[in-house]
């Protein structure tokens, strides 16, 4: 069985239907209301934000008061002071573990999950599709103060469950005194709030295998994991490359979860590069240092975007 | 394989159940007692990932005194309103909620209405451009907010946009047009080509085709969309939170935020969940109403609440 595009899920193959039409003008008065909000609402602030790092960053206290308006230009020499400060390394290095944990964690258990809804009978596919649905539709915001209050350190119901282990004293423990111990708490948010849509489309992408490629290789003697690890993963490769991608776009700018967890003070230990980039950028007014950091977050994911685009042409998706 | 027996077996796997019935009874036997520990392990994982759900409900009608417990109580004492009624009584809440009604709604329509014509273009036509078109709405919509936040801000004071509902809107569509572009686009390509071409050969207009053709059977994607479209703007928090600055004109997502870290509040987990169970709440609905068509087209668009 070769897994290409021939039988992926239905949202993912095109409809063979004859060639495109050519539509002289049409197709250009159609696309011309969003190429204008695109020009609006992304090239000019794209544009704002290239020259913003390029000019000098003032006292934050002149920049509020001019607006961040009309600085000198300096060149490159915002890009340089931020990368050769230590925090932003530190910055950097943190956001590289957080998003690497977060990405596998949720791939792990969005294909396992994927793969129990495949095996178990359908009254419990349906109850489980149910809560990753709900837990799907709860905004990260919401989940996030959820969570603090399970972890909270008096009468969080989390430490007192860990605190009934024999041998395991968390009564009162404060999961978010140490940044390590909090951002672990933080990945359990994102991974949770991350795991339906692995869930649910992956299980969407193995119910499209053939059935009888699996029954071929059950009857050559296949494993259970040798079926997965040799026909399931491959056929569910292109799905998997698309999933991975965005959920390293969305982990790497990981916001709310951080945000609310800390109130809207999240300490040094608790900065990514997106949670960073704010904190300088907008909290603090310095706008041409937040603007240089976001320019060089936007660089860092263009490399992974561009994983993702050709992946989506790859599969004829986006032909 | 509970997969294979829902599905009516065709002609061509006869060739594999010939296999000696002997040796497949015991095996089913075995396979279903497998089912039913795979049953037990999904029933558990269900109950783990929807444990912080009930949760959030379960302490939004407990009384403080329940709330409070050094032993949580899974199952309250006594239930309580008054976390809710707190809430909704508060005028902030109804300004807040209010806010985001509008917010959301205007986006999700906008959205739809030029995204709709940006897919039609790519899902039927061929010009020069149509692939930028397409690696640029793709791109667009991978971009962090966060790292347009400041120029946005800046840009929207320059237009005395700052501070005002309109402004959010606008930058809102940021990401709900190119999301709602290429959803949109997977709905109506899945539309046969040929339906359109006949309905031109009987006389159709361009534009009969487009409402009499393409805009009922895709609908249903209208509606799938606009639920995603819903999902995003009604969650967004780091754009309310940066250009709305007035209490009156705020979302609920920042009043959320403004709840959790008020004195007043502080400690009030109940009423934090019972205004965080009324944020979602909206989103939920939505879900409940539409569920069949949003899971089956969850990957059209990957969306992430």
């Amino acid at each position: 069985m070769t897994a290409t595009g021939s039988s992926l899920p239905p949202t993912l193959t095109r409809r063979r239907g004859g060639s495109l039409r050519r539509g002289g003008n049409v197709p250009y008065l159609l696309i011309t209301p969003a190429l204008i909000v695109l020009a609006l609402v992304v090239v000019w602030p794209l544009v704002k934000v290239i020259l913003l790092s390029l000019q000098e960053q003032q006292s934050s206290k002149r920049a509020l008061f001019s607006n961040g308006g009309t600085t000198p230009w300096v060149g490159l020499r915002n890009f340089v002071d931020a990368l050769t400060s230590r925090t932003f390394w530190t910055v950097l290095e943190r956001t590289l573990i957080f998003t690497a944990v977060n990405v596998a964690l949720t791939l792990v258990f969005g294909i396992a999950i994927a793969v129990l809804l495949n095996r178990v009978s359908k009254w419990a596919r349906v109850i489980l599709t149910a809560v990753l649905l709900f837990v799907w539709a709860v905004p990260a915001t919401v989940s996030t103060q959820i969570y603090a209050w399970l972890f909270n350190n008096q009468f969080g119901v989390v430490n007192y469950v860990l605190d009934k282990l024999p041998g395991v004293h968390m009564q009162g423990h404060d999961w978010f005194a140490d940044p390590t111990q909090g951002l672990a708490v933080i990945t359990l948010v994102v991974v949770w709030g991350a795991i339906p849509l692995l869930a649910i489309s992956l299980h969407a992408g193995i119910t499209q295998i053939p059935q009888d490629v699996l029954e071929a290789a059950r009857c050559d003697g296949a494993g259970a994991w040798a079926t997965f690890r040799h026909i399931v993963l491959p056929f569910l490769r292109p799905l998997l490359v698309i999933l991975t991608t965005l959920s390293v776009i969305w982990d790497f700018g990981v916001f709310h979860q951080i945000w609310f967890m800390r109130n809207g003070h999240p300490e040094p230990g608790y900065q990514t590069l997106g949670i960073f980039m704010y904190s300088q950028g907008v909290s603090s007014s310095r706008y041409n240092t937040g603007a240089t950091l976001a320019v060089l977050m936007i660089l860092a994911l263009l490399l992974v975007m561009v994983v993702y685009v050709r992946q989506l042409f790859k599969i004829g998706d986006a032909e | 394989m509970t997969a294979l027996k829902e599905q009516p077996t065709s002609g061509a796997t006869s060739g594999t159940t010939s296999s000696p019935a002997g040796p497949r009874r015991p095996r089913n036997r075995r396979k279903a007692a497998a089912t039913g520990t795979w049953n037990a392990v999904a029933l558990f994982v269900a109950a783990v990932l929807g444990f912080p759900i009930f949760w959030m409900l379960i302490t939004s009608v407990k009384t403080s005194s329940d709330i409070n417990r050094l032993v949580p109580l899974f199952w309250p004492h006594h239930f309580t309103w008054s976390g809710f009624a707190g809430v909704l009584t508060d005028p902030i809440f109804r300004d807040d909620l209010l806010n985001s009604l509008v917010i959301t709604l205007s986006t999700v329509l906008i959205s739809i209405v030029v995204g709709f014509f940006g897919a039609m273009a790519i899902a039927r036509f061929r010009f020069a451009g149509r692939k930028v078109f397409i690696v640029a709405v793709l791109i667009v919509q991978m971009i962090p907010l966060t790292a347009l936040t400041i120029p946005m801000s800046l840009l929207l004071d320059s237009a005395h946009l700052k501070n005002t509902l309109f402004g959010v809107i606008i930058v809102y569509l940021m990401f709900t047009m190119p999301f709602t572009v290429w959803t949109l686009r997977t709905f109506i390509a899945n539309i046969p080509r040929e339906l359109d071409e006949a309905a031109l050969i009987d006389g159709c207009t361009r534009w009969q085709v487009f409402y009499k053709i393409i805009l009922p059977l895709v609908g249903p994607g209208l509606v799938a969309t606009g639920v995603y479209g819903w999902v995003l703007a009604w969650n967004e928090f780091v754009i309310a939170n940066t250009l709305l600055l007035d209490n009156t004109k705020q979302t609920l997502m920042v009043y959320l935020l403004q709840f959790q870290s008020s004195p007043t509040h502080g400690a009030d987990y109940g009423g934090l969940m019972a205004a965080a169970t009324l944020t979602a709440l909206p989103v939920v609905v939505l879900f409940v109403i539409f569920q069949s068509r949003i899971s089956a087209g969850l990957t059209a668009g990957a969306v992430k609440g």
